[in-house]
Formats: structure tokens, C-alpha cells, sequence
């Protein structure tokens, strides 16, 4: 067991199926609570493409596992429901979402709402429509992926909307933590583009403090984010990240790559110099080393030199990562023959008949 | 409403990601205190200096994202090497509710102190220890950065333009914010286990699984498919189109169309670009045959208009369409702005600035909010010792005078 199951006994109903919504049930689903899904009954599935389907049934899976679908009433809702997930692909059992928390509290005055939404339920986008692009441009995500003055792009595979649900979750746990008697009497108001823009300004801080706009920089951090290096680069399988953070660091990477003759430059000696003035020429030099190295290879050497270089993996590698496996990360799901996720920590209580 | 005042948190924590979860704690109403040491200092406190000054003069408490990821907190600075500095902090767990940390695993029982003998010996104590790749297996005594973690589990080598042309986010440090806002709900979760049995635990959090535990949709197609993903720049198999464009003003606004309505809605506002009505595009199979045809024609549309302008006549159609913010238009439009993402603090030394980092919801027009700037180091330790630990100046002076306090 990786997590406690501290939520039995509560009940969530999920209405509605935005990716944000179904990832915050789900994580409640892992922390042990039951999930109803409001279901309209059949419908007829729309003509897709088949990479559409299969995109359906990948989010389903991962998604929808362990819930149950059942057609309720609000009043159905009402006398079952301790949280109730919401967004707007679900139409209202009320005329507003006060109202229909309202009718909740009439019957469970701890019950605990939140609502889901591109852009938040006030303010001068609320109500307007969204996808999880939509999220991530409005939430200065976008703005800094890809190469300068190109477009920007996005985290594929509904990244946005899960970091969504995941802050959604968190309020969740938070509302049940406080007394019954002290539980929101106002919807939650979870907004993906507050979900990242209350992130992403933050880290681009230090590329502004160094003197480098936070603007798209390609596979490079702006600026080396103050130290050289902080980008991906090509080898000759693949793409590999490198980091470092202090002259040690880079010491080390030199002393990786046997230390080439133009390491006895002083001004090749400070990752911070590099940063300011050689970033593109080392970019070059560092190129030229990886592309006679596969990914394996340098994996090797980092371990054995003790740098931050890690190769960009597919995911046919990360399902067979030997970390992963000895701590049973992933667990078959029980509708397919697919291994998924689990919630990413493992609890052990200090209860003494609990701990293990 | 500050829901979590009563609550105590210590953090031992570097850089961003137990640091952001401990400002969220604070956020939320927990009293946090940060413990240094001199020795070895918050890495946002050591930061090189920057041009004109020398790499090796430090800017010190002057790097902003100190006071993003620090706001609110007390600082108190102990040697865990002495005596005195460890009966202090042993002190202080014995008075907390929470204790987050993350540094590589080991560091404690180095100390003399494992995360499972402070467990032991602090019953009602949730313990977070948020390590790279978790407190156990072959890889859990490495370190590593955020854009590391982010590219063994994947994610980087999903994002790009096309297939050849991967471009990852390192900028971005996912990793950090994503493994934090684990880390919060992992503690929330362990507070309410611990409201039910009366006890604390351990919660040993892996940031890399974290990672991939939001790329869950990706492995799951992977593993239905066959074929490992690869970069598909902004497109998805739902929508066609879907993309940034650029605009007028030098910005870039995103475009989703989902259905056949919305695609007739778009074609009504974007009507002056005649060619976009043609039966040809009618289909969601046929506009995606001609999606490069139709970006080109969109193009022609938001050259001619400003992101915000083109996002609004788009969006009063039932369209889903966003300016593409910069980082800091998010401290400044109104739609964030309005809802309260924005805090403005005023540091003695350095002045006034804006931070944003919180829990990003509201809960009846309250949106949590930072309290106060980042403390300087140990800038609380008298006050903690005197006041929480109840030890009398005179003790402190000599705590002070044996090391322990540095």
C-alpha cells in the first residue's frame, strides 16, 4: 500500500468529464475515497478518427479507473455526497453553482463543492470557453516553450488540466481538514490558468535577475539561468539534458570530457562566464563531444564523473526504469493490460500496528 | 479564513520544491519555520552575482525567487553537527505538526537522526522527505535538477515541434512546482490520516515519479499503440485546428476548434478570410488533411488584430482562444490580477515586490496570500527558542557561543 487510505468512507461525486475534473477524483480515488461519476446513460460515441479513439480510451484508462458511473438526481447527489467535483461539461442541477451548493448543504452542511473552469468562476474571463492550451497560454506556460520568435508551444497530453486537478485535489484535502462546522460555504474556485500562472512567473525570475528575458529560448533556459549549462542537446542517439549549478560542477564535466584544451581558458572555467558571454561557442564544443556518445554512454559517464546530465527518454524506457520497478511504481490496471502510475509517494504510519 | 493556523511546520529545505511547499503551508495559515544553517544555506541565498559584479560575489537575500518561494516563513539557523543543535531541533520537532525536507536521502542518518527514528520518536509528526527518486532502490542516493527528473520520466522528449524536433522545457523547472504541489496534498492527506488514527508517518516522495505521474495519459496510449510518443508541436487528435498564431501586437493568441459548430462559429467571425467557408474544411478529418492551408489562413486573420481583441471576438463565439501570456502580464492583466494571484510585499532592504506563488484557489472570494517578505537567516532563532522553545536568553547566548546557532 503507497498511500494510506485516509479518505475511506467519503464519497465524491464527479460531475462532469474535463480532464482536471477526472484527475482530481482520481486522486482521491488513490487516497482512498469512493467516486461516483454522474453519468447521462448510453451515448452514442462520435465519429472519430483513431487517434482520437485512442486517445479517448488512453485518458479513460488512466483517468476513470476505479470509479463508478451512476445516473443521479441532485437530490441522489445530495444524499450520498461529502465532495462533489464539478465543471461546466456538466450541466447544472440549479441555476448557479451557489445554488446547487445550497441544495447540497440543505442535506450535508459539511459537504465540500469544487468547480472547475478554464479561466475561474469570477473575474473578466469567467465563463469563457477553454482547452488545455488555452490554460497553458493563459497561464504564461506557453509563453516559454520553444525557440525564440517562433510560436510557442504546450505540454502535450492535457498537462495543464492535470496540474489543474492536482491543486483541485489539494483544496479538496484542505476543505475536509477544516471542522465541519467552519467548511466552505461557497464553492471552490480551481481556474487552470491560475493553477500555472501562480507558478510560471516565478521561475523566470532568475533569468531576468541575470539579464536574459524570460522569452522562449529554445532548448537552452534563458541565460543558462545564470550558470552554463541548463540545456538539452543532441547526441548521437538522441537528446540529452545537462545541468550544473557551481564551478564544482562544471569541474567535473570538464574533467568528464577529459579535458580538452580549450578548458584551460580562465573564462571556460566559470559556468557563471560562460553563461553571460560563451553559451552559444560551448554549446558547439559540447556538441561536437556528444556526437560520438550514445545516451547510454553518457548516462555512464555522469554516474561515474557525478554530473547532472540525464538522457531524454521515450516512454518505452521510462515503463522499464529499474528505479521505478524496485518501488513498484507502477501497478497493472484492472481493465487492461496496461501498468500505470500510482500516486507518487509510499506512506508508512507511525501507528505501531501499522508500520511496516 | 487561514484553515491551517494552530498547524507547525519545519522545513529543512533548498532551492524550490519543498521550499514552494512550504510557502503554500504558510500560505494556507501553518506557522513554517526554516531551518538553516551557515554551512550550508538556501541555495536561493547563494546565488552568483551577476553582471557587472563577479560570479563569485553572492547576491545574497537580494535573488527574487528567495522571497517567491520563502514569504511569510521564520528562519532559524542551527548546526545539526553540535550537541546543542540538535536538542534544539529535536526540541522543536517535539512542538511541530509537520516536517518537510529535501535533501538527498541519508543526510539525517548522517546525523545520528534517520527519518524512521524521528518517526519513532515523535509519534503525531507527518514527515515529508521529497528526495529526487525516493528514500530507496539503486538510484535513490542521486542527485539531481529539476530538468533531469523531468527527462527520465519523459516529459521532455514529449514537447517540440515535430517529431525530429524535440525542444524540452527546461526553462520551466516543472519538476519543482509539480513534485510541490505533490508534496502539499501528500501532507494534507497524512494530517487528515493522522486527525482519524492520531498518529503521524512518513511520506517519502519521489520528485521523479511525480514526473511521471502526470504523463499517465501518454503511457497508457504508448502502451494501447505500441509507438512511443513523440513531439506533435500544439497538436491534438480532438481539434483541428489547434495552435498559437501570431497577432499584430508582436503576441500570439492559442486556437481550439472541437466540433463542427465551433468551426462554423469561427468561420462567422473570422468572415473576411473568405476561403476559410469553402465545404472543403467542413470535416474534422478534412481540416486536418489541410491544416497547414487552414494555419496559414487563421494567420492571415490574427495578423491583422491585437491577441486580446482576437481572443475576445473568438471567445464571445463559444471558441476556445487565449492570449499567450508573458510571465509578467500575469501580475498585471486583469482577469489574473482580479482573482488575487498577485501579492505586493515590502522587504526593509530591498523594497517593494509582487509575488504569486500560492495555492491558487478561492474559496468565497479569499484566495490564500502571502503574509510577509522572506526572513532573513536566522533571523527568528532567539525569538523561536525564547518564545516556542520556552529557553531563557541566557541559555540562548550560551547556545550561541558553543556553535550551535550557526
Amino acid at each position: 500500500m503507497s498511500v494510506p487510505p485516509v479518505l475511506e468512507g467519503i464519497t465524491v461525486v464527479q460531475l462532469g468529464a474535463s480532464t482536471a475534473a477526472r484527475y482530481t477524483a482520481k486522486l482521491l480515488l488513490q487516497l482512498g475515497a469512493e467516486v461516483l461519476v454522474a453519468s447521462r446513460g448510453a451515448e452514442t460515441a462520435p465519429a472519430e478518427s483513431p487517434d482520437a479513439r485512442t486517445r479517448r480510451t488512453a485518458m479513460a484508462l488512466f483517468l476513470d479507473g476505479g470509479k463508478v458511473d451512476r445516473a443521479m438526481t441532485l437530490d441522489e447527489v445530495a444524499a450520498c455526497a461529502d465532495v462533489v467535483i464539478r465543471d461546466d461539461t456538466w450541466d447544472l442541477f440549479a441555476t448557479s453553482p451557489a445554488e446547487e451548493l445550497a441544495a447540497l448543504h440543505a442535506v450535508n452542511a459539511a459537504a465540500v463543492y469544487a468547480v472547475l473552469s478554464p479561466f475561474g468562476a469570477s473575474g473578466p474571463w469567467a465563463g469563457r470557453s477553454g482547452d488545455d492550451l488555452a490554460i497553458q497560454a493563459a497561464g504564461a506556460l506557453s509563453s516559454q516553450i520553444g525557440r525564440p520568435g517562433e510560436k510557442p508551444l504546450s505540454v502535450p497530453y492535457e498537462v495543464g488540466a492535470i496540474t489543474q486537478g492536482l491543486h483541485a485535489a489539494g483544496a479538496v484535502m484542505y476543505a475536509l481538514l477544516l471542522d465541519p462546522a467552519y467548511r466552505p460555504d461557497a464553492p471552490i474556485d480551481v481556474a487552470g490558468s491560475d493553477a500555472l500562472a501562480s507558478y510560471t512567473r516565478m521561475y523566470t525570475h532568475i533569468y531576468t535577475f541575470y539579464g536574459a528575458p524570460a522569452v522562449r529560448a529554445g532548448r537552452r533556459a534563458p541565460g543558462s539561468g545564470g550558470q552554463y549549462p541548463m540545456t538539452i542537446l543532441p547526441c548521437a542517439d538522441g537528446h540529452v539534458v545537462m545541468m550544473s549549478r557551481s564551478r564544482d560542477e562544471w569541474r567535473r564535466y570538464l574533467d568528464m570530457m577529459g579535458s580538452p584544451a580549450w578548458s584551460s581558458d580562465p573564462e571556460l572555467q566559470d559556468p557563471a562566464l560562460i553563461a553571460r558571454h560563451h553559451a552559444d561557442r560551448m554549446d558547439e564544443l559540447m556538441s561536437e563531444w556528444l556526437s560520438t556518445r550514445t545516451r547510454a554512454d553518457l548516462a555512464t559517464l555522469a554516474q561515474e564523473y557525478g554530473v547532472a546530465l540525464a538522457p531524454l527518454r521515450d516512454l518505452s524506457q521510462v515503463l522499464a526504469d529499474d528505479q521505478l520497478a524496485y518501488r513498484e511504481f507502477f501497478q497493472e490496471s484492472p481493465t487492461a493490460s496496461l501498468r500505470l502510475p500510482t500516486f507518487p509517494a509510499r506512506f508508512t504510519s507511525s501507528r505501531p500496528e501499522e508500520a511496516t | 479564513m487561514k484553515g491551517l493556523a494552530g498547524l507547525r511546520v519545519v522545513e529543512v529545505g533548498t532551492a524550490a520544491s519543498i521550499p514552494l511547499a512550504g510557502v503554500m503551508l504558510s500560505n494556507l495559515g501553518a506557522q513554517v519555520i526554516k531551518v538553516e544553517s551557515a554551512a550550508r544555506p538556501d541555495l536561493n541565498r547563494i546565488r552568483p552575482g551577476r553582471a557587472p559584479d563577479p560570479p563569485e560575489q553572492s547576491v545574497g537575500d537580494a535573488f527574487p525567487m528567495l522571497h517567491e518561494l520563502n514569504a511569510g516563513k521564520l528562519s532559524v539557523t542551527l548546526n545539526l553537527k553540535t550537541t546543542g543543535g540538535q536538542q534544539v531541533f529535536r526540541e522543536l520537532l517535539a512542538v511541530s505538526d509537520v516536517l518537510i525536507e529535501n535533501f538527498a536521502p541519508g543526510w539525517l542518518d548522517r546525523l545520528g537522526m534517520s527519518l524512521a527514528d524521528l518517526a519513532a520518536e515523535y509519534p503525531r509528526l507527518v514527515i515529508v522527505a521529497a528526495s529526487a527518486y525516493g528514500e530507496s532502490g539503486p538510484r535513490s542516493q542521486q542527485r539531481a535538477y529539476a530538468p533531469i527528473m523531468t527527462s527520465l520520466a519523459g516529459l521532455e522528449g514529449l514537447i517540440g515541434y515535430t517529431e525530429d524536433d524535440v525542444i524540452g522545457m527546461v526553462s520551466t523547472a516543472f519538476s519543482d512546482s509539480n513534485s510541490a504541489y505533490f508534496a502539499l496534498l501528500a501532507v494534507l492527506a497524512a494530517l487528515k490520516h493522522r486527525e482519524q488514527s492520531g498518529y503521524g508517518g512518513l511520506v517519502d516522495l519521489s520528485q521523479t515519479e511525480c514526473a511521471v505521474a502526470v504523463v499517465g495519459i501518454a503511457l497508457a496510449e504508448y502502451q494501447l499503440t505500441g509507438v512511443a510518443p513523440s513531439p506533435h508541436g500544439n497538436d491534438h487528435p480532438f481539434y483541428e485546428p489547434r495552435d498559437t498564431f501570431a497577432c499584430r501586437d508582436g503576441q500570439w493568441i492559442s486556437i481550439a476548434v472541437e466540433s463542427n459548430e465551433e468551426w462554423l462559429a469561427l468561420c462567422g467571425v473570422m468572415a473576411e478570410v473568405a476561403e476559410l467557408a469553402d465545404p472543403r474544411f467542413s470535416t474534422h478529418g478534412a481540416r486536418r488533411e489541410a491544416r497547414d492551408e487552414l494555419a496559414a489562413l487563421i494567420s492571415r486573420w490574427t495578423a491583422t488584430r491585437d491577441a486580446s481583441d482576437a481572443a475576445a471576438s473568438l471567445q464571445r463565439r463559444g471558441i476556445a482562444a487565449a492570449p499567450v501570456l508573458e510571465p509578467e502580464s500575469v501580475a498585471e492583466v486583469d482577469p489574473l490580477q482580479a482573482r488575487g494571484i498577485v501579492d505586493s510585499l515590502v522587504h526593509d532592504e530591498f523594497g517593494a515586490f509582487r509575488t504569486t506563488v500560492k495555492p491558487p484557489w478561492r474559496i468565497g472570494g479569499w484566495m490564500p496570500h502571502a503574509a510577509s517578505p522572506a526572513p532573513v537567516m536566522g533571523g527568528q532563532t532567539r525569538h523561536v527558542l525564547t518564545q516556542i522553545l520556552g529557553r531563557s536568553a541566557d541559555d540562548v547566548d550560551r547556545l550561541e557561543d558553543e556553535g550551535a546557532l550557526a
